[in-house]
């Protein structure tokens, strides 16, 4: 295997960028992209006119009250140049590496190929009345919250039930948490029907005001005469909607009142192609289906990929401010990535043996960055790598290294480090440190002078789940009377699950310390984040004692 | 480098992350902090994960703190103090910097009087490894001191009558980067703030914890077994003018008291509040979650006042029996709010830029607050309005893209 440390190559990088979406999230986005010099091609799965944006009216008429509209109409996004945009066209293969993907698109039965530099995730959130969550069904009097929005943009109002209507009861959070959107959409209508006379009756679990404006709002509703009702539990709603019901605690007694119209709540869902999606661009699923794991270092707009993005609708329920920040987001994070289509790279961040790999695909199948491709023997490209080391510690044929920590400088490093401590410095306690987290607790420990074991030693590695079980191993033959695997929390590894890994790892040596007599206790995980040098301390001193207990390590001794 | 320059006043997360993150092009980046650290309140912060990460974001401004020390294209001031902004065709910014020691030897006499300094505040360290240098002198409490009593505990020959230095800087593109100020509960009689030991704010739990590596009384380092959490001080108070919900406080709080009962498992912990708010991307099941912990009152107590005892009651209406009902706590932990920065208005005078009605920078549309009314200001994080870490780094995002459009940079 060669030695040679890698040489920085100048890279063309495809300046051309997918956004799947025409949502004003898509819209946005592509705009943003399109200021910093880049070609948009923008899809959709359906034929989208300027006029039937999904989302579109109802976020717009968020802000209808104010004198800023956003600041992008959809005719006007027509007249962008360097936004070419295919209609009813879907995304059905992604092949390729960051920089240069190549896809494989499909408008209706003809298939065809584009290579793009960047993808931009950009579907919108679907919306969902929840009549059944109230047991009710959509009736002359039982409405959806898009229905009286509709109605109240109708320019003759007088034609719609609007004109008989003189009080109108909403319901919200009791069949969902809720969030802000949720709650600004009532209280946007709320002020409406206030202007045309109607009074409103909110009956609501938490206000979900935690968003620019809202408490502002709420209070304007009052102000205007609406009055809301905080309940626990969700009040009583005749069948038919004739009357509603709730249990006033001042009062003792139950109210009824008899609305002429009943207004349900809507949920917002992810966009059902998002499975798909996540399977073709192999980009993780989060929380309820949106397109972003739940991890601090993807947000805002990253994913588990280069290159690929995520923005507004896609990855969360937000309004229309959030969704341009996203968008503004995406265009900041592919410049920094694609710059003006050329970019210096390492030629190689890891190398496959082509000896010693058998072509098991442990590693194309364990590689969370997706940055594994396969020619005659895998390839690991050094655009899409972000040096965890994963696939090293997984090969099980060892074929593959990572130039920033072989394993033979890792162990190299291990064996001084225990020969500088083993014989003075009892116990010896080795602790494999993520660069990203326990690393930095322990350089802050030491930093703050928080007094640590006298035989530690810490050994940086880029993510727990480089810890190959073949350096526990060394560490306890070479001597070390313990070994910590210090990993990120749970959700917060930046390679998805290295942490997961080092601890199935750790699992696995446990049973084997015990067949050759050695006691488990001298092998322990925890999870630290950067900024916990107090755990450190606790953790390494809590495997102080035990050793101090159970003695030194019988191999060497 | 193209010879564009940027200059950030604000060091905290939303002034790291536009830092760090107009370092990738070719511009010429200053921070100026007020602070002797970078890192602003954020970094304050402890990491709320209990076995698993809550997405508190708290590692985050570990992380972009690291990048900015790391970069070479940041320059920081830090300790400085914007004094002018002139506008001709650039901008013109004058500040004065204190002293900063931070030669080796400096910080290590500075390190060492650290442990050992009787007098409290005279010596200063940072919240992060990352903050260089990591200690400082605090001048505000030298003028305080004798050249005697200083020398006697700082063993470093320096000239404590130095004084700050005028500094200037020219830059295409300002962007105000100065946070908020958080709620200061003393300006409500009602808090007792000031009357009891067991009654603190969640700012000061978390210095505190950052302090003892435990969520513990601050003041006697007992562990507090039945504690309540007052939310919304100082946000969505119209007796103040606060039309706002702070957007932070539910989140922290609720975060905060799972790691309380991480820590201890007895602990009784109480919420008093008016509507809980979103927390994260899996809101409903973390709320659930700490519904099946943590018992909820949904009122805004009457009273809250030391006992004898050293303990402090708590008068609320219960919302089942519509009684006044009392209980006990051995802490009382205040969720305070988000208000506007003590210096928004001279900031907005220098700068030549409005204040909306709530007292923060006014942005230049409702859906993009990064523009201020002037051309090359711009605006990032919690100066336009309450933001979590999450939101301040994508505003902050926005921020970055305005101003690499504004300067035309390729």
């Amino acid at each position: 295997m060669t030695e040679q440390e890698p040489h920085l190559i100048m890279t063309d990088l495809s300046t051309d960028i997918l956004v799947i979406g025409k949502g004003w999230s898509g819209v946005k986005t592509a705009q943003e992209i399109s200021d910093q010099g880049y070609h948009v091609l923008m899809i959709d799965e359906e034929i989208l006119g300027s006029e039937n944006i999904p989302n579109y009216k109802m976020l717009e008429r968020l802000n209808s009250s104010q004198p800023d509209k956003p600041s992008i109409s959809f005719q006007e996004f027509d007249n962008i140049k360097d936004i070419e945009y295919l209609e009813g066209t879907r995304l059905i293969r992604c092949q390729g590496m960051p920089g240069n993907f190549s896809l494989k698109l499909a408008q209706g039965t003809e298939q065809f190929e584009k290579q793009v530099g960047a993808i931009v995730v950009a579907t919108d959130y679907i919306r969902t009345s929840l009549f059944e969550d109230y047991g009710l069904q959509s009736s002359e009097k039982v409405i959806s919250q898009s229905q009286l929005e509709i109605m109240l943009d109708s320019e003759k109002k007088e034609e719609t039930k609007l004109s008989k209507t003189n009080n109108v009861a909403f319901v919200v959070g009791f069949g969902q948490e809720g969030n802000p959107l949720v709650m600004h959409r009532i209280m946007r209508c709320v002020q409406d029907l206030e202007d045309l006379s109607c009074q409103a009756y909110i009956y609501v679990k938490n206000i979900k005001v935690a968003a620019e404006g809202l408490e502002r709002l709420y209070r304007d509703n009052r102000q205007k005469g609406a009055i809301y009702f905080k309940l626990s539990e969700g009040p009583k709603i005749a069948p038919d909607g004739q009357s509603i019901t709730s249990y006033d605690p001042i009062l003792d007694k139950e109210i009824e009142l008899y609305p002429d119209l009943i207004v349900i709540e809507e949920s917002f869902q992810s966009n059902p192609t998002h499975y798909r999606l996540s399977e073709i661009l192999g980009i993780d699923i989060g929380p309820w289906g949106f397109l972003q794991e739940n991890n601090v270092h993807r947000f805002p707009v990253t994913t588990n990929r280069q290159g690929i993005y995520v923005t507004g609708s896609s990855r969360e329920v937000m309004n229309l401010s959030d969704m341009t920040k996203d968008a503004a987001n995406v265009a900041v994070e592919i410049k920094k990535f694609l710059a003006n289509g050329s970019k210096e790279l390492l030629e190689y961040i890891g190398i496959v043996d082509k000896d010693k790999c058998c072509f098991c695909l442990t590693c194309f199948r364990c590689c969370p960055h997706r940055a594994i491709y396969l020619e005659d023997k895998p390839v690991i490209s050094s655009i899409a790598c972000q040096g965890c080391g994963i696939c090293a510690s997984e090969c099980p044929q060892d074929a593959i290294q990572i130039v920033a920590y072989r394993d033979e400088t890792i162990k190299e490093k291990l064996k001084k480090e225990i020969d500088q401590t083993k014989n003075e410095l009892y116990p010896t306690i080795i602790a494999f440190c993520c660069e990203n987290s326990s690393f930095e607790s322990g350089m802050a420990a030491q930093a703050f002078q928080y007094a640590l074991p006298p035989g530690l030693r810490m050994i940086k590695v880029p993510c727990a789940g480089k810890v190959d079980i073949d350096y526990l191993f060394t560490a306890f033959t070479q001597g070390a009377d313990g070994v910590m695997v210090l990993a990120c929390h749970e959700g917060n590894c930046q390679s998805v699950r290295g942490n997961t890994f080092a601890q199935q790892r750790v699992k696995n040596l446990h049973h084997l310390l015990e067949e050759v007599g050695l006691s488990k206790e001298r092998l322990f995980f925890k999870t630290l984040a950067s900024n916990m040098p107090h755990q450190f301390r606790q953790y390494s001193f809590q495997l102080e004692d035990t050793l101090n207990k159970i003695g030194k390590n019988p191999i060497t001794s | 480098m193209s010879g564009q320059s940027v200059t950030i006043l604000g060091g905290g997360i939303a002034g790291l992350t536009a830092a760090w993150q107009l370092s990738h092009f070719d511009i010429e980046v200053h921070l100026i902090e007020k602070d002797y650290f970078l890192g602003g309140h954020a970094i304050q912060y402890n990491c709320k994960a209990t076995e698993k990460c809550e997405q508190c974001d708290a590692c985050t401004v570990e992380k972009m703190l690291k990048n900015v020390a790391e970069s070479t294209k940041i320059q920081t001031h830090l300790a400085a103090d914007v004094q002018e902004i002139k506008r001709n065709k650039n901008f013109e910014l004058e500040f004065s910097q204190k002293p900063i020691f931070s030669g080796q030897t400096e910080q290590e006499a500075l390190a060492q009087a650290f442990t050992q300094s009787p007098i409290s505040d005279l010596i200063l360290r940072g919240f992060s490894v990352w903050n260089q240098p990591l200690y400082a002198l605090n001048q505000d409490k030298i003028s305080q001191l004798s050249n005697e009593e200083i020398k006697s505990v700082l063993k470093l020959d320096i000239d404590l009558k130095k004084t700050a230095q005028k500094k200037s800087l020219n830059s295409q593109a300002v962007i105000l980067a100065t946070g908020f100020q958080p709620f200061n509960p003393c300006l409500k009689s009602f808090y007792n703030y000031e009357h009891s030991e067991n009654i603190v704010t969640a700012l000061d739990l978390e210095q505190s914890k950052k302090e003892k590596g435990l969520y513990l009384n601050p003041a006697n380092s007992k562990i507090p077994y039945k504690t309540a959490f007052i939310q919304c001080v100082g946000s969505r108070n119209e007796e103040f003018g606060h039309l706002w919900c702070s957007q932070v406080c539910c989140p922290y709080a609720l975060r905060i008291a799972q790691v309380m009962q991480s820590e201890n498992p007895d602990m009784d912990i109480t919420f008093y509040y008016m509507d809980i708010q979103s927390i994260g991307m899996d809101s409903p099941k973390f709320y659930e979650e700490c519904q099946s912990k943590f018992r909820f009152i949904r009122n805004i107590p009457v009273d809250i006042s030391p006992e004898h005892n050293g303990s402090v009651f708590i008068r609320y209406l219960d919302e089942q029996s519509s009684q006044v009902k009392k209980e006990d706590y051995d802490l009382v932990v205040l969720s305070i709010g988000i208000t506007p920065g003590n210096d928004n208005e001279r900031l907005a005078r220098l700068c030549n830029v409005s204040i909306n009605q709530d007292g923060f920078f006014q942005g230049q549309e409702e859906v993009n607050s990064s523009l201020s009314q002037q051309e090359g200001v711009f605006l990032a994080g919690t100066t336009t309005g309450p933001k979590s870490i999450a939101k301040s780094i994508a505003h902050t995002g926005q921020t970055v893209q305005e101003v690499i459009k504004y300067l035309g940079v390729e």
